[in-house]
């Protein structure tokens, strides 16, 4: 390995660290407290891990099924599903926000029938929930659906000849053996929808209690609107501590199925 | 009643299998073959893993498997065939202790978790691993892990149960013992099954019955004893230790090529112009680097050596163009020189020389 490479790996790893210690120096130790536990950042922090918690279930409920569908299809159609999925993952999450809007705003294809049946969507809580899905549910599928294509379907096929039916093979012998994708794949998704921003803050917006989670909040507290810059990194923090907590539950999970 | 019947008729791009398969209540058939005969492919279609172009499986009175033109097919899912299939890999869950593993078939037929458990003792004990309940399979050897397999596939109670190569992975120490248990669980079990391999051993010990796939089809079929007594494939011939040779009847003699294969006068009868083989053991084929005068040596051609090989008590000298295997001691080869492409000359006495007709 050529020297000069350790000196752009050094690199890479100071623009990965840098800003982060950046924002701890910043941190006003003396009102850090008070700033992360005013109510406004509560109430954002509550919503923030509601949210993301109901996206991450939405994302599961769906999820495991597509990535199991894709991990069983042939190159062709496996390759277009994962296309398919892949897209929101590359979209900004902006642009993710707007064809939400267009698509279940009150003038949207889908959204002028709910409107008809009663139903708003943009600018809820409920639009959080889905901008979050829709932003996390990649990082879901494609975790996923690479442990089950590993996997394979040899132990699927056993099961099979000892008597179980779909239903128990899926239960007994799917999901536990894709075990360490699903924790992954789900830590993923939640860190994903905890973090996410764009998306919400077009197709759901920026109300206080209702749509401003965390980041959104950051973002408000940063511009100076409502509260402080303090309060601004202050949320950060707490936002970092999460996500090193997140980092820390994957590393610290041995995976049982793989031994 | 868990007889079997089958005939199955599959096509993979250039190979076709065309093979029918009658194996009775409590039997114990052998499929025996070279690689890429179609063995696996058969159990694949036994087994419900995979649909054959035409016929059918028959398990007693249920029909698990029809595929006819005209009609609407049939094919009962594997879960719901009652065939149990043990492979070479064991494939225990490896998420799930060993107890757990044995248990999962009666679970998954219905049984409560006690009965199950029962079960699963009762199994573990039969194989010899009584004590390995509560382990996880990685920490079991190949041979245990096998032994769990065998439990296993055996507490599902499947009516015909199929075994893919279930010694192939295993060493040679291992090997005759799991041989052994094999024989002694089905057996006991009564249970009907279809053991395919390529050793020979595992067709002697194991089943009652033997049948040849080569090519995709049943060369060769009968009592194990019969098939390595009378050999009329190269395969069969070859697992039996023996060489054969085919050629045509000429008045009560094979020929092959422009040789004559003799036999003694009491032989089986085989036909003028029908297809027929003479089998005769290695170790009575004599070399020499020149034509034996004298009466008796009427089995003689000239043959090129192909390979020399080492074996446990000499060497073994193949040779061509009908293909034929000496074996000669070292001094042997070394006196006569002996080298791949020597030119040699081959002779076998007649009384050594067996003749039968093949299909």
């Amino acid at each position: 390995m050529p020297r000069a490479l350790y000196v752009a790996a050094a690199l890479a790893i100071a623009l990965l660290v840098l800003p982060l210690v950046g924002l701890v120096a910043r941190v006003q130790w003396g009102t850090v407290v008070t700033d992360a536990t005013s109510p406004s950042a509560l109430s954002a922090l509550g919503l923030s891990l509601l949210t993301a918690t109901v996206a991450t279930a939405v994302c599961l409920l769906v999820g495991v099924p597509l990535a199991l569908v894709i991990a069983r299809s042939g190159p062709r159609l496996a390759g277009a599903l994962r296309a398919v999925v892949t897209v929101p993952l590359v979209l900004p999450p902006m642009v993710g926000g707007i064809a939400l809007l267009f698509l279940l705003g009150r003038n949207g294809a889908l959204g002028g029938a709910l409107t008809a049946l009663g139903i708003q969507l943009p600018f809820t809580t409920a639009a959080v929930v889905i901008a979050q899905a829709f932003v996390a549910l990649p990082f879901l599928v494609l975790t996923i659906e690479g442990t089950m294509r590993s996997v394979g379907t040899d132990y699927e096929q056993v099961a099979g000849t000892l008597g179980a039916g779909r239903w128990t093979t899926f239960r007994r012998v799917t999901l536990p053996l894709a075990a360490p994708g699903l924790v992954a794949g789900t830590v993923l998704c939640f860190a994903r929808a905890l973090g996410e921003f764009g998306a919400t803050a077009i197709f759901a917006g920026n109300a206080e209690g209702v749509t401003r989670t965390m980041p959104l909040a950051i973002y408000t507290a940063f511009n100076g609107a409502g509260v402080s810059q303090g309060s601004a990194i202050a949320l950060s923090l707490l936002l970092l501590i999460v996500a090193l907590l997140l980092l820390v539950f994957v590393r610290g999970w041995r995976p049982g199925a793989t031994r | 009643m868990s007889a079997l019947a089958a005939s199955l008729r599959a096509v993979r791009g250039s190979f076709t299998l065309d093979a029918a398969l009658n194996v009775r209540d409590g039997e114990v058939l052998a499929l025996l073959g070279p690689n890429g005969a179609g063995k696996s492919t058969v159990l694949a279609l036994l087994a419900g893993l995979r649909a054959p172009e035409l016929g059918y499986v028959q398990v007693g009175d249920r029909t698990l498997t029809r595929i006819r033109p005209g009609e609407r097919s049939i094919v009962v899912p594997p879960e719901k065939r009652g065939i149990g299939l043990l492979g070479q890999d064991p494939r225990l869950f490896p998420h799930l202790d060993v107890a757990a593993n044995v248990a999962f078939g009666p679970r998954s037929q219905g049984a409560s978790a006690v009965q199950a458990a029962d079960t699963a003792r009762e199994w573990l004990e039969r194989v010899g691993l009584a004590d390995a309940g509560g382990r996880m399979p990685a920490q079991l050897s190949g041979g245990q892990q096998q032994r769990a397999a065998i439990a296993r596939a055996l507490a599902a109670r499947p009516e015909v149960l199929l075994l893919d190569e279930p010694l192939a992975s295993l060493d040679v120490q291992t090997a005759p013992a799991i041989r052994e248990l094999l024989r002694t669980t089905l057996r006991e079990a009564g249970t009907t099954a279809v053991i395919v391999t390529h050793d020979v051993l595992d067709a002697i010990v194991l089943a009652g019955r033997t049948a040849v796939l080569e090519s995709g089809r049943i060369a060769q079929e009968g009592t194990t004893a019969q098939l390595l007594s009378a050999p009329t494939t190269p395969f069969t011939a070859r697992i039996a230790g023996v060489n054969l040779v085919i050629g045509v009847g000429d008045r009560g003699r094979v020929r092959v090529a422009d040789v004559l294969f003799s036999a003694p006068a009491d032989a089986t009868p085989i036909l003028d112009g029908g297809p027929s083989a003479a089998v005769f053991r290695p170790s009575s084929v004599i070399v020499s680097l020149t034509r034996a005068e004298g009466s008796s040596v009427r089995n003689q051609w000239q043959a090129v050596i192909e390979a020399l090989e080492p074996t446990e008590s000499g060497i073994r000298v193949r040779t061509g163009p009908i293909p034929v295997a000496a074996d000669v001691t070292p001094a042997t080869v070394a006196e006569l020189s002996l080298a791949v492409g020597s030119p040699v000359w081959l002779a076998v006495k007649a009384a050594e020389v067996a003749i039968h007709p093949t299909a």
